[in-house]
């Protein structure tokens, strides 16, 4: 169980402010959709409390530890991070890479990399070379390789982007039945989905935070539609709110 | 007066070769048989490499070198002349400043690439010698008396060494000749340079009472270590320093050689058998004695 | 398992062929002979100097196919050659001074120690020159590491010039360069056994961090490792690797490059398993090569490195062919 905190993120490169003065707190067991319009500063943000990009003003706090000052094990222990795009550069099987993924912490656990196959339905995959996977068992791959050690808190950035709507579901379901008692960030593009699964949502636009808070409030936010410069028309069905732009 | 009459005799004699020599223009082979002919005798002599100063040197002509190359220390008396070259290559424009009339010159280091066209260009005769046995040698003695001017003290000196040459051979001929293994050079990656025939050290081997153990059978010219091993000579030469030399016996596998267990591994002098020249006399006798040392010994 | 008998088996059958090539050919009779302690001249020669040697062409086959193995996992470049990185320019211009210049000390001491040196401190030059300009991930020790050889390549020109005595002396400095493995004693083998084996262990250390590595800067940083300061060590690593086996073998084109994508074909691109089987290519691949440069020319040799190079250049067109189908 752990929080993730930032205090006044300034993210600047190469003469653009890509964050511009962001503060939040996450955590310790939630889904949180961050949502946004292209070039808000979404993937920035969450690469930011990752670890993998540095502030260039501002602090990241995971728990009571400031990110800066923790060690890269120390942090990999407590962030697990799912990149938009993934390429390994050589050609691995499906076995050897969640086994990379179970023992990035320096312990050698056939028990977890075995676990994560089965969580995942990899059993018939494990052979396979990353070239022959489709798109699907590539991201259910990714998957069990980030979430093989189940870290406390997890961002990750539109993981199914390009995957079919069934693969999607999967995905989201996969990153948001985690929330009952960890922390788990994910960029958003697909608005129904977000607000069907998960528990708050964060808004962003222009680097800046517009709006932060339960998922059923900010449905009905007018900052929304600022955000991403559309007029939404709200429908509520029994099991769905949506979100329809006019 | 009549010591007047002869002294003015004396003189006129002595000016009469000079006079008639001045005016013959000298026909010349060199060692690539270019014709060569040089108007008058050389004054202004150039010689590239040690070889050829020393020759040059031994015809009594020291006065006339006005340029030699870096690597020649001998004899004494050339070492302070200007220099036209030496571990950089070869200088046109300081040959060109001491207003040569003649440049003897060897097949090495790209020296005759270097300067034989510029030279010929600018008008300097340019005698090219090659020595691939030394009887050779002493053809070049006789035929640079000749382009000097002084034929008969090219005669001489060469008859002398010649003489000398005659009684080396003569004193180890009815000897069995050892196999000899000469090593003259030693590359980065272990591999030797060796005396082989067809060259004027392997020539002078062989006149010293030797035989090659191993005659290179490749085109190149570099031997492995291990072909030197193989054929086991019965002496075996170094030439270079006795430091070198022990340092190369006590490498992997040179101990099981003959020669080294009979402690028949001779260090012999570079300058004697690695320069062209009139010592390489020098060199024959003092290899004879180390190849067959009571015959020397008469 | 049956990958790693073949590779044993490869390497055993190339010992086997290596020993008996030489300008004049010995039959494994003859080697059984020579090694049951025969005492003809030829079976001491067998046992002196050509068993040595080719024992010391494999181990300078180990210390190329690891540090090869490590540059391309670094660099994540199946281009990657250990000699990327100053290496061979430091190499050739340590072995031009323990050549030309007289330091008192037995070449076959110097040799070694000043190529070694040369080539590890060039390594450690560049990774100083890229920090200091601030690029301290691949790309800019890559751009360093072209500088500094460029730098170091003129020095050695330079030395050689200002150094060389007689006629041969350029030769002697291009007849090391140009690679090639002599017999050493066996004090010496010995200690280049153990440094292999040290190297194999060194190098082994490092298979996880570039297993990560391999999945991209971000998911290794992601992962818990500190890519820059990985890729730093990595390559002071793997530089010391290659140093040692340019001491000993001088400059080997091509078996950097070759044997780590056999061995790849061969064991996948797992690290646990691709260090120790490019080695064994590796090796395999010099012996070979070393028997090569022995027997093509009788009583002379072709220097080792025009060897792998002209095997290398078919190699590597192959390579691309096979690219560019898949």
């Amino acid at each position: 169980m752990t929080t993730i905190s930032a205090d006044g993120l300034f993210l600047r490169r190469g003469g653009a402010t890509l964050l511009a003065g962001l503060s939040l707190s996450l955590g310790p067991a939630s889904s949180v959709a961050v949502i946004g319009p292209n070039g808000a500063g979404k993937s920035m943000l969450l690469k930011t409390l990752a670890g993998i990009e540095t502030p260039t003003a501002g602090r990241v706090r995971v728990g009571d530890h400031d990110l800066a000052l923790l060690s890269s094990a120390a942090r990999a222990r407590q962030i697990g991070y799912l990149p938009q795009h993934f390429e390994p550069h050589w050609d691995l099987r499906v076995t050897d890479l969640v086994r990379l993924g179970a023992e990035r912490l320096g312990e050698e656990s056939r028990a977890v990399e075995e676990g994560a196959i089965a969580r995942f339905g990899l059993g018939t995959l494990r052979a396979r070379r990353w070239s022959t996977l489709s798109g699907g068992e590539r991201a259910r791959v990714l998957l069990a390789m980030v979430l093989a050690v189940d870290p406390p808190a997890l961002l990750a950035d539109e993981p199914a982007a390009s995957l079919d709507i069934r693969h999607r579901i999967d995905v989201v379901q996969a990153l948001v039945a985690r929330a009952t008692d960890r922390l788990s960030v994910v960029v958003m593009h697909d608005l129904d989905l977000t607000f069907r699964f998960f528990d708050n949502v964060i808004v962003m636009d222009a680097g800046r935070i517009v709006a932060h808070g339960r998922a059923q409030d900010i449905f009905d936010d007018e900052r929304l539609d600022a955000a991403f410069g559309v007029r939404f028309e709200r429908l509520v069905t029994t099991r769905d709110r949506l979100l329809r732009p006019m | 007066m009549r010591v007047c009459f002869r002294a003015i005799l004396a003189a006129a004699c002595a000016l009469v070769p000079v006079v008639t020599a001045a005016g013959d223009p000298i026909p010349l082979r060199d060692g690539l048989d270019r014709v060569v002919t040089l108007p008058a005798p050389p004054q202004r002599i150039v010689t590239i490499f040690a070889s050829n100063t020393e020759m040059v040197a031994a015809l009594g002509l020291t006065d006339r070198i006005v340029g030699i190359e870096a690597y020649t220390r001998y004899p004494p008396e050339v070492v302070s002349k200007p220099l036209v070259g030496g571990r950089l290559g070869f200088s046109v424009d300081a040959m060109v400043g001491l207003r040569p009339d003649l440049v003897i010159v060897t097949p090495a280091r790209q020296a005759v690439n270097q300067l034989l066209d510029p030279m010929e260009r600018l008008g300097v005769p340019v005698l090219v010698l090659l020595q691939r046995s030394v009887p050779e040698i002493f053809a070049n003695i006789r035929l640079l008396g000749r382009a000097a001017g002084v034929s008969d003290w090219g005669e001489a000196l060469a008859g002398r060494l010649e003489a000398r040459l005659a009684s080396t051979t003569q004193r180890v001929r009815d000897r069995k000749p050892p196999r000899v293994v000469m090593i003259t050079g030693r590359l980065g990656n272990g591999l030797l340079l060796m005396a082989r025939p067809g060259t004027y050290t392997g020539d002078a081997l062989e006149l010293a009472g030797g035989r090659f153990a191993l005659a290179g059978r490749g085109a190149i010219v570099q031997v492995s270590p291990e072909a030197i091993l193989y054929a086991d000579p019965d002496v075996l030469l170094y030439a270079g320093s006795a430091a070198d030399r022990d340092e190369l016996i006590r490498r992997p596998g040179w101990s099981e050689m003959r020669a080294v267990n009979t402690q028949r591994t001779y260090t012999v002098s570079r300058a004697e058998l690695l320069i062209p020249g009139p010592r390489v006399v020098d060199g024959v006798e003092h290899l004879a004695a180390l190849l067959h040392p009571v015959a020397a010994v008469q | 398992m049956k990958v790693w008998l073949g590779l044993v088996f490869c390497l055993a059958v190339a010992a086997v062929v290596a020993a008996c090539a030489g300008h004049e050919w010995a039959s494994p009779m003859d080697l059984a002979r020579a090694l049951a302690g025969e005492g003809s001249l030829r079976s001491r020669l067998l046992v002196e100097w050509r068993m040595p040697r080719v024992l010391a062409a494999a181990l300078v086959g180990v210390l190329l196919g690891l540090g090869g193995a490590v540059f391309q996992g670094v660099f994540r470049n199946p281009l990657a050659e250990p000699y990327l990185l100053g290496s061979a320019g430091g190499a050739a211009l340590g072995a031009t001074v323990a050549l030309l210049v007289p330091l008192g000390l037995p070449q076959s001491l110097l040799l070694p120690t000043l190529a070694f040196a040369g080539a590890w401190g060039a390594t450690v030059l560049v990774i100083g020159v890229s920090r200091v300009a601030g690029a301290v991930d691949a790309a800019g020790m890559l751009l360093a590491g072209v500088a500094v050889a460029a730098v170091l390549g003129a020095l050695r020109s330079f030395t050689m010039l200002a150094l060389s005595d007689e006629t041969v002396s350029l030769q002697i400095v291009l007849s090391w360069v140009l690679g090639g493995v002599q017999t050493p004693t066996w004090p010496i083998l010995g200690l280049l056994a153990i440094l292999s084996a040290a190297c194999l262990g060194l190098t082994l250390l490092f298979a996880r961090g570039l297993d990560m590595i391999g999945l991209g800067e971000v998911m290794a940083t992601a992962f818990g490792l500190d890519v820059n300061r990985f890729v730093a060590l990595a390559v002071l690593a793997g530089s010391v690797v290659v140093a040692a086996a340019v001491a000993f073998g001088g400059l080997v084109a091509f078996v950097g490059l070759a044997a780590p994508h056999i061995a790849r074909w061969l064991v996948g691109p797992m690290h646990r398993p691709l260090l120790p089987a490019s080695a064994l290519v590796g090796a395999s691949i010099v012996i070979i090569a070393d028997a090569i440069a022995r027997a093509a020319l009788p009583t002379s040799e072709i220097p080792l490195g025009m060897v792998t190079a002209v095997a290398g250049g078919p190699f590597f067109v192959l390579l691309l062919a096979h690219k560019l189908r898949t």
